[in-house]
């Protein structure tokens, strides 16, 4: 077999160990590791082994998952998820489907700054989730809308994901950032009408819209300060550069802690119940890095994508075809990566490839714009595009009481609205660059 | 779950409260792993936002600790049978076939952990030799090494134990 | 037959080091062995593992030929870290010959599990400052700085600054959201994290005086795939290895430096003056003398090595 068909063998043997009931994590891991056996060999993969795990789990950018895990749990614990929800519900319950719009906003603040779509959704899901669910939303919408909310943060500045595009291939960091605000925005619309045409059609998914008084608002409001403040501590901090991410949600669990210990609702039975939620999808989302990992190392060791891309540079085809082929590339890769390692490992590749063909006749720094914006935002796509999607995975992983194909159910209306942003971004390049030019001339 | 033949706890019971115990104790070890982490960052933010004093080290003791965390936390995910599985596809299989499909999972589950335990092991060993440490603080890298031992070992042993199980048709750790 | 070695790094393609010294190297060889000896790059990290594990991965065979910091894997390389004390590099080509012949000398039993390519050094360290320039040692009092190597680290703290510990890629980010007030860097690492586009002040030290940090750098193989290799394979690496590509490739970095330089001219560059340095360099002398005591406790005669270190750089040292 050819390294490249030895690439395509683990990824078909990871899809069906998956539809098979294998835990994901293996389903990435056994097909990686039995791929890299047959392209460098077995003791290779054994070398590999013996650092790789290690490697994996002791990442500092990751340590704000079990982190937040953490904070969200003593958060739920000690009441204070439930009054910040009751409070935001005592503003935006009164258009139907509010509280939805809400968490996929949240979910694009904090995905910008945190650098991971998937922390980014197992972070505000662990608070946002249950909360949702108690006041009457569908399984299946909360989970769509946390899920592809989570994703936003991939293209919204000041994304990590973007920035690293911008050193990739060599391209101006603020025009880059300029570049992704239009396109950012246009996927915020996008999943709000997705929100508001969903709990029209079906009014089963959302609760009721209900007004509440100026007294109930104020009632809320004053129970929901010590969240306010630990929400401004911690994030403020995060944007104001006062802290990294690890360190502000590392102040946020001591706060957390501290306030419901002070309201006297931390009892110790309560402290082992937040470490074993703590635990529980802490090692579920981890298991899964290591297997992704093993298979994202053969995957490079196979040269799929350097392959690919020399394939496509050879045939004479069109440009719109090898665009469209790439981006359903990109999709499938969103099964096993996260967008980080998919920018890493395809990037260098396929970029020469684009920059050789001609689009619309755009100059090459504005060509290399509109591909960064294009290939984040199936990225993105990637990430919950069924039947597998790490982000979908993740966010039921944590919703315990939703089947996946509700969930996958759920995120078709954020596909569609995916789906028509794709073809407005690739066939009018300005929506991307117009801002640029508008600002920097 | 099934009562013995005299009315008592079977084997197979008693070994999976034992492996409970076991996880939960892993689970809440390394919950206070982290718990420290967390206190650490943040006296060394307030060292370094008032007193221009961090703890030389904070990052790597964050990146260490998060390795003995992240090893202490597997065994009780696996326990609770909280790694996800993709139900799409077999949601209508019949209960005997979906309960021979997880058996399978959960055997490359355990072969996979299993694998990855004794790589943790050498790597040990190879961090020990080497005599390699953390850059600022000089902690010796084969402590967190060898601190992931104990939580792989015990994901290991929860592996077999439910493999073991789904074939012989209890359905241990069945999802909380 | 052909051989394919796995080039393993944790640089992206498209950095300088990549351009002007991985993929020139694979291109020579290539060349010389008249296509029977190729190389698979692989860069970022895409093969698995962190930066500090590539020495280990050449070791095993995981890759066969890696390039990396002896620095990362503190305590593993403590004969190697007397380059990176402050006030030692003169010029990156000469150092790098310099480094070669020490290692040969001193560093053999270190580094006996690969088969080293080369050793060798970046260009002078930098401060890149987002809000004001250093002039003074008083500037650095209560900065936040992120520094590359424990030695950098402890010095910077010597200097009373806040030395902050954080991976390489994490040094954009924290730059753009003010986390850190600068990075001590060499100019060649500017293109790789936009430091052009993040700070507004360059600060160099006197160009006169030896640089005021540098980080060493090995090129290591597999010892086994070299074994395997036969005869006119092997005669290739030997005739790109060594000390003169030890020199290739310090000059190489002192090319990106340049390139890097170019970046930053729409930013204010200043000079801190030989003068103020001299008080620096007198705290300097203090962390070499804590190295020195350091290889004695370890039974290694550290004075002479120290004094060894200082003589082969001057010994190679051309005007700058
Ligand atoms: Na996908
Ligand atoms: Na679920």
């Amino acid at each position: 077999m050819s390294t490249m068909q030895i690439g395509l063998t683990m990824f078909a043997a990871m899809l069906v160990l998956m539809a098979v009931r294998v835990p994901i994590a293996m389903a990435m891991f056994v097909p990686g590791a039995m791929g890299y056996i047959a392209l460098a060999g077995g003791d290779p993969l054994l070398a590999h082994l013996k650092g790789a795990v290690y490697g994996r789990v002791s990442v500092y950018d990751l340590s704000v998952i079990p982190l937040f895990m953490l904070m969200g749990a003593f958060a739920v614990q000690g009441g204070l998820s439930k009054a910040l929800f009751d409070f935001a519900n005592s503003l935006l319950g009164r258009f139907r489907g509010g509280m939805a719009m809400a968490g996929v906003l949240a979910c694009a603040a904090f995905g910008s700054i945190s650098g991971s779509t998937v922390a980014t959704t197992a972070t505000i899901a662990q608070v946002a989730y249950p909360e949702m669910r108690r006041i009457g939303f569908s399984g299946r919408l909360a989970t769509a809308a946390l899920a592809t909310g989570g994703t936003m943060g991939v293209l919204l500045p000041p994304s990590v994901t973007l920035m690293v595009y911008a050193i990739l291939t060599e391209q101006n960091i603020t025009k880059m950032f300029l570049a992704a605000y239009v396109p950012a925005l246009l996927a915020a619309a996008g999943y709000l009408a997705a929100i508001a045409v969903t709990v029209r059609l079906r009014p089963q998914e959302a609760p009721a819209a209900q007004a509440a008084s100026a007294g109930e608002v104020l009632a809320a409001g004053l129970k929901v300060w010590p969240i306010m403040i630990i929400f401004i501590v911690v994030f403020g901090g995060i944007y104001g550069g006062i802290f990294t991410a690890t360190e502000g949600a590392a102040i946020g669990n001591v706060l957390t802690f501290l306030i419901t210990v002070v309201r006297g609702e931390m009892t110790g039975q309560r402290l082992l119940s937040c470490m074993r939620t703590t635990a529980q999808t802490s090692g579920m989302i981890f298991l899964i890095f290591i297997g992704a990992d093993m298979i994202n190392a053969a995957l490079a060791l196979s040269q799929l994508p350097a392959q690919l891309a020399a394939v496509v540079s050879h045939l004479q085809i069109s440009p719109v075809v090898v665009m469209a082929g790439i981006m359903v590339f990109y999709v499938l890769l969103g099964c096993v990566m996260d967008e980080m390692s998919m920018i890493l490992l395809t990037v260098p590749t396929l970029f020469p490839v684009i920059m050789g063909m001609d689009f619309f006749g755009l100059d090459p720094s504005d060509k290399a714009m509109w591909f960064g914006i294009l290939i984040l935002t199936v990225c993105e796509i990637g990430m919950i595009f069924p039947p597998v999607g790490l982000n979908v995975y993740i966010m039921n992983g944590l919703a315990r009481d939703v089947p996946m194909v509700e969930t996958y159910k759920g995120v078709v209306p954020f596909l569609i609205t995916d789906g028509m942003r794709l073809s407005l971004l690739i066939a009018f390049p300005p929506i991307s660059l117009w801002l640029v030019h508008q600002l920097t001339g | 779950m099934t009562l013995g033949v005299d009315g008592g706890v079977t084997a197979e019971q008693k070994r999976e409260r034992w492996l409970e115990r076991a996880c939960d104790l892993s689970a809440v070890v390394g919950g206070l792993v982290l718990v420290a982490m967390a206190g650490m960052t943040v006296v060394s933010v307030v060292g370094r936002a008032f007193f221009s004093h961090p703890i030389l080290g904070d990052v790597e003791l964050v990146q260490l600790g998060c390795a003995v965390v992240v090893a202490s936390f597997l065994p009780y995910t696996q326990f609770r049978r909280a790694n996800l599985i993709v139900d799409f596809f077999t949601a209508h299989a019949a209960p005997g076939t979906q309960r021979m499909m997880d058996a399978f999972g959960t055997l490359l589950y355990t072969l996979s952990m299993a694998l990855i335990l004794w790589r943790v092991a050498v790597g040990a060993q190879a961090m020990h030799a080497s005599q390699e440490s953390s850059m600022l603080m000089e902690l010796p890298l084969w402590w967190p090494y060898a601190l992931m031992l104990p939580g792989l070992s015990l994901s290991v042993l929860i592996g077999l134990h439910q493999t073991a199980g789904l074939l012989r048709g209890t359905s241990p750790g069945a999802a909380s | 037959e052909e051989v394919t070695l796995k080039v393993h790094f944790f640089l992206p393609a498209t950095s300088l080091a990549n351009t002007l010294f991985i993929t020139p190297w694979c291109e020579r060889i290539a060349k010389e062995s008249a296509q029977r000896l190729k190389c698979q790059i692989f860069p970022s990290m895409q093969l698995g593992g962190t930066p500090p594990q590539l020495f280990e991965q050449a070791r095993d065979g995981v890759a066969d030929v890696v390039w990396t910091l002896p620095g990362y894997t503190a305590g593993r390389f403590p004969s190697i870290e007397v380059f990176e004390l402050p006030f030692m590099m003169q010029n990156p080509e000469a150092t790098s010959k310099a480094l070669w012949d020490y290692t040969q000398k001193y560093s053999q039993a270190e580094f006996k599990d690969v088969k080293p390519l080369a050793f060798h050094v970046h260009g002078d360290g930098v401060f890149h400052m987002s809000a004001k320039p250093i002039k003074t040692m008083a500037d650095l009092k209560g900065l936040k700085l992120r520094a590359p190597t424990r030695m950098t680290n402890r010095f910077l703290a010597m200097l009373g600054a806040t030395p902050v510990g954080m991976p390489v890629p994490q040094v954009g980010d924290a730059l753009s959201k003010g986390v850190i007030d600068g990075a001590v860097v060499p100019y060649e690492v500017v293109p790789s994290v936009k430091i052009q586009e993040l700070v507004k002040y360059h600060s160099e030290t006197d160009p006169t005086e030896p640089a005021f940090y540098t980080s060493t750098f090995v090129f290591a193989m597999n010892k086994a795939k070299y074994e395997s290799l036969p005869a006119d394979l092997k005669k290739v690496i030997d005739n790109n290895s060594g000390q003169a590509l030890s020199g290739l490739i310090g000059k190489a970095f002192l090319q990106a430096d340049a390139e890097g330089k170019k970046l930053t001219t729409r930013n204010t560059t200043n000079v801190i003056p030989a003068a103020e340095l001299a008080s620096w360099k007198k705290l300097g002398q203090n962390l070499a003398d804590s190295w020195v005591s350091d290889m004695n406790g370890k039974g290694q005669p550290g004075a002479q090595m120290l004094g060894a270190a200082r003589s082969l750089i001057t010994q190679h040292a051309t005007p700058r």
